[in-house]
């Protein structure tokens, strides 16, 4: 059960979204890049990808988490850090070492991996207005968790060669916790959440099954 | 007097009643107290907790608001307030609002400690005390049992320096009644609280009569099941002896229920409303259902 009300959390969203204002488009911009840059891929690109989205995982945990929701919940201490983690393995795995290379390609997965990143850029925030989060709470990829979390499972999803699955585990894992946590509130991405994290690490565990454990990016 | 002045005076009355909604809400009379077995302090039978309604962060408008609920409960005449460090903000809140309240003399402040570590139950009763900013806490409860043993040797300890006036123990949901029946028998505390209400009786078999046979106080959590009494039954008549009761409302009928039992001090509602504080506050009123009354109730309730 948690321990506040839709109300008051609702009311912290849109403090929060306030608050950081022009954030969003910043984040809007980055993801527009990020986009173009799977699809037309640039010298450096994918250090660039992974920068970006090390940063979205940092901020996500260490202001919204750490700084807004443990107002209302002590738990988003432990959430917050997980999600700085996340972030320090993506800078780590793929701004640091290059290890990953995001290419938008035509397999199931790659399929899957950019519809996430669609549903992540656009229908998330875009579905604020529609539903009774409003524009006030929209919630954008790069500085709140769910779209996050749904960006970084489709762009670990194109990552060529076998699938970082351990990139995963983290968003994975939140994808049950956001479920479970917005089920008691009724918001509409409580079902949304999972499925997006079950299928994606259902699909990078199948997907690499059928490469050998050897395979290089391409 | 004059026909004129009499008239005059029974509109201003009516008037009154129409515009205040208190009279409709509470019977009149004083409030309903009921002793600490360990000392004979009196305390209302009507308190209040703060599990959820009180988590606001630090969003001010909506902290505004629980100081006018905080307002209310105190001129209704409560004392009582029950949090812990598990409810988010609820402490800091409480301390907020206390802090802009002029009629909280009365306050009964009561909260917990819930950690697994004695050595950091320490550092979280002391930031309570600090949250509360109350020279000193009256009651500090182990919140469901969570290292009793270790916190309860620091509570004792905290209780003979005189850093707190009664100490005790709490669950809820009805779980682990086996051991609450353990520590109730055997450990020198002064409160327990677990859950009771019109539909939750299961305490009526053994924890409420070892708490009235050792002396203990018993505060009484979810008297609502969480509102879910309201959603079963609130659109349902009132029992016969509600009006002979004093009780204009469902609230008033689960809360005398409870502190009609004799065993029981006080239950602690959670509200986030000016409104259902002034509900729950009087149940804090009037006479108090006899047995046969208690019993017509739970008899009512089974056939809805």
């Amino acid at each position: 059960m948690l321990p506040f009300t839709k109300d008051v959390f609702f009311r912290l969203l849109a403090r929060y979204n306030a608050d950081i204002w022009p954030a969003h488009i910043a984040a809007v911009v980055l993801g527009i890049v990020v986009v173009f840059l799977i699809f037309k891929p640039r010298r450096g690109s994918d250090k660039f990808i992974a920068a970006v989205l090390a940063g979205a995982w940092i901020w996500t945990g260490a202001v919204y988490h750490m700084m807004y929701l443990t107002t209302i919940n002590w738990a988003a201490w432990a959430s917050g850090a997980l999600f700085v983690c996340q972030g320090g393995l993506i800078a780590w795995t793929g701004a640091g070492r290059g290890r990953i290379a995001f290419r938008a390609g035509s397999d199931r997965p790659n399929w899957f991996g950019v519809s996430l990143v669609a549903l992540a850029l656009l229908a998330y925030p875009l579905a604020g207005p529609l539903t009774e989060l409003g524009w006030s709470r929209a919630p954008v990829a790069g500085i709140a968790s769910g779209p996050t979390t749904l960006l970084t499972l489709g762009l670990i999803l194109l990552a060529e060669g076998r699938i970082p699955v351990r990139l995963l585990l983290i968003p994975a894992l939140w994808t049950i916790v956001a479920g479970a946590s917005a089920w008691p509130l009724h918001l509409p991405h409580a079902l949304i959440l999972p499925a997006a994290g079950i299928v994606s690490f259902s699909l990078a565990l199948i997907g690499n099954r059928r490469l050998p454990s050897n395979a290089k990016r391409e | 007097m004059s026909r004129r002045a009499a008239l005059g005076s029974m509109g201003a009355a009516a008037a009154a009643v129409l515009l205040d909604p208190r009279p409709a809400l509470a019977a009149p009379g004083p409030v309903l107290e009921k002793a600490i077995p360990a000392t004979g302090e009196l305390l209302p039978a009507i308190g209040m907790g703060s599990w959820i309604t009180f988590n606001v962060g630090d969003d001010t408008d909506l902290r505004e608001a629980r100081v006018e609920v905080l307002r209310t409960f105190f001129a209704q005449g409560g004392a009582v307030i029950d949090s812990s460090p598990m409810y988010g903000s609820s402490e800091e809140v409480i301390g907020y609002c206390l802090a802009r309240l002029e009629n909280a003399q009365t306050l009964f402040s009561a909260t917990k400690v819930w950690t697994p570590l004695q050595w950091h139950g320490v550092l979280q009763m002391e930031s309570s005390q600090t949250l509360w900013g109350t020279e000193r806490l009256d009651l500090l409860q182990i919140h469901n049992l969570l290292n009793w043993e270790g916190h309860l040797e620091t509570l004792l300890d905290w209780k003979a320096q005189g850093r707190v006036r009664y100490i005790g123990v709490t669950t809820s949901h009805g779980r682990r009644h086996g051991d609450l029946e353990k520590i109730m028998a055997a450990q020198p505390i002064d409160f327990v609280q677990f859950t009771y209400n019109v539909l939750d009786r299961e305490a009526e078999q053994r924890l409420l009569p070892l708490a009235a046979e050792r002396g203990l106080a018993v505060i009484i959590n979810r008297p609502f099941q969480r509102g879910a009494l309201f959603d079963r039954f609130a659109d349902r008549p009132l029992p016969a002896w509600a009006g002979e009761c004093g009780c204009a409302n469902w609230a008033q009928i689960f809360l005398k229920f409870i502190v009609s039992h004799p065993a029981v001090t006080c239950a602690i509602p959670a509200t986030s409303r000016v409104d259902h504080m002034l509900e729950n506050m009087g149940a804090a009123r009037g006479r108090l259902p006899d047995a046969d009354m208690r019993a017509g109730l739970i008899r009512y309730i089974e056939t809805l």
